[in-house]
C-alpha cells in the first residue's frame, strides 16, 4: 500500500532524475559546507553557499511534474498534507521566529526547510491514511 | 454522497484494481469512491458512467 503510495505517478526517468539531482545536491553540500569560507571574494562565496538550493528547485518541479500526472485523489491528498503543513508550519516558525527575538531559543534560518518538510511527510501520511 | 460503483464493479466481477486500470484511476481512488470517503470529479464520474453503460445519476445519488 505505501508503495503503492510513494511511487504514484512516477517513471523510470523520474527516478533517474532523482538520482541526478540527489547527487548534485550532497555534491553542493560538501562544497558549501567544506570550502565556503575559503572563498574570497564575497560573489563567489554567495554562489557557493546558495549551490545546494538550486538541485532543491529542481526537486521541487521534479514533485509538482509528478503530482500533475497523478489521479485527482492523489492530487487531493497533496492538497491536504499542503494545507496541514501550512496550517502547523506558520504558526509553528512564527513561534520560533518570536522566541528567537526574544533571546529565549536560537534556530537558525537555515533550519526552516528542513522543518517544513519534517511536517509535511507526516502531514502526506496522515493525509493519505484518511483515504484508505 | 452515496453511489453504487461497488454493486455494480461486483456484478461485472472486476476487482477493485481491474476498475481502476479502466478508468486510469488508481486503487485507492476505487476504495475511496466505494467506501463513500471520496466523490469523484464531474469528469470522472461521467467516465464511471459511460463505462457502466448507466445515466450518472442512476450510479451516484447525491441525497445520501
Amino acid at each position: 500500500m505505501w508503495r503503492e503510495y510513494f511511487c504514484a505517478g512516477t517513471s523510470r526517468r523520474y527516478w533517474w532524475r532523482m538520482a541526478v539531482l540527489m547527487t548534485l545536491y550532497l555534491g553542493a553540500i560538501v562544497l558549501a559546507v567544506r570550502h565556503v569560507h575559503a572563498v574570497e571574494s564575497p560573489l563567489a562565496r554567495a554562489a557557493v553557499a546558495l549551490a545546494p538550493v538550486l538541485p532543491v528547485i529542481g526537486f521541487v518541479l521534479l514533485e509538482f511534474q509528478r503530482i500533475r500526472v497523478t489521479d485527482e485523489l492523489r492530487q487531493r491528498i497533496e492538497l491536504e498534507a499542503c494545507m496541514i503543513t501550512l496550517a502547523v508550519g506558520v504558526p509553528l516558525l512564527l513561534a520560533f521566529g518570536l522566541l528567537d527575538e526574544a533571546g529565549i531559543v536560537h534556530i537558525g534560518l537555515f533550519m526552516a526547510a528542513p522543518i517544513v518538510l519534517a511536517i509535511y511527510v507526516p502531514a502526506q501520511m496522515f493525509a493519505h491514511w484518511r483515504y484508505r | 454522497m452515496n453511489n453504487h460503483v461497488r454493486e455494480l464493479r461486483e456484478a461485472k466481477g472486476w476487482s477493485q484494481g481491474d476498475l481502476a486500470a479502466q478508468l486510469a484511476v488508481s486503487r485507492q481512488t476505487i476504495n475511496a469512491i466505494e467506501t463513500g470517503k471520496y466523490d469523484p470529479s464531474l469528469p470522472l464520474a461521467f467516465r464511471i458512467a459511460a463505462l457502466f453503460e448507466m445515466p450518472i445519476e442512476a450510479i451516484f445519488d447525491a441525497e445520501g
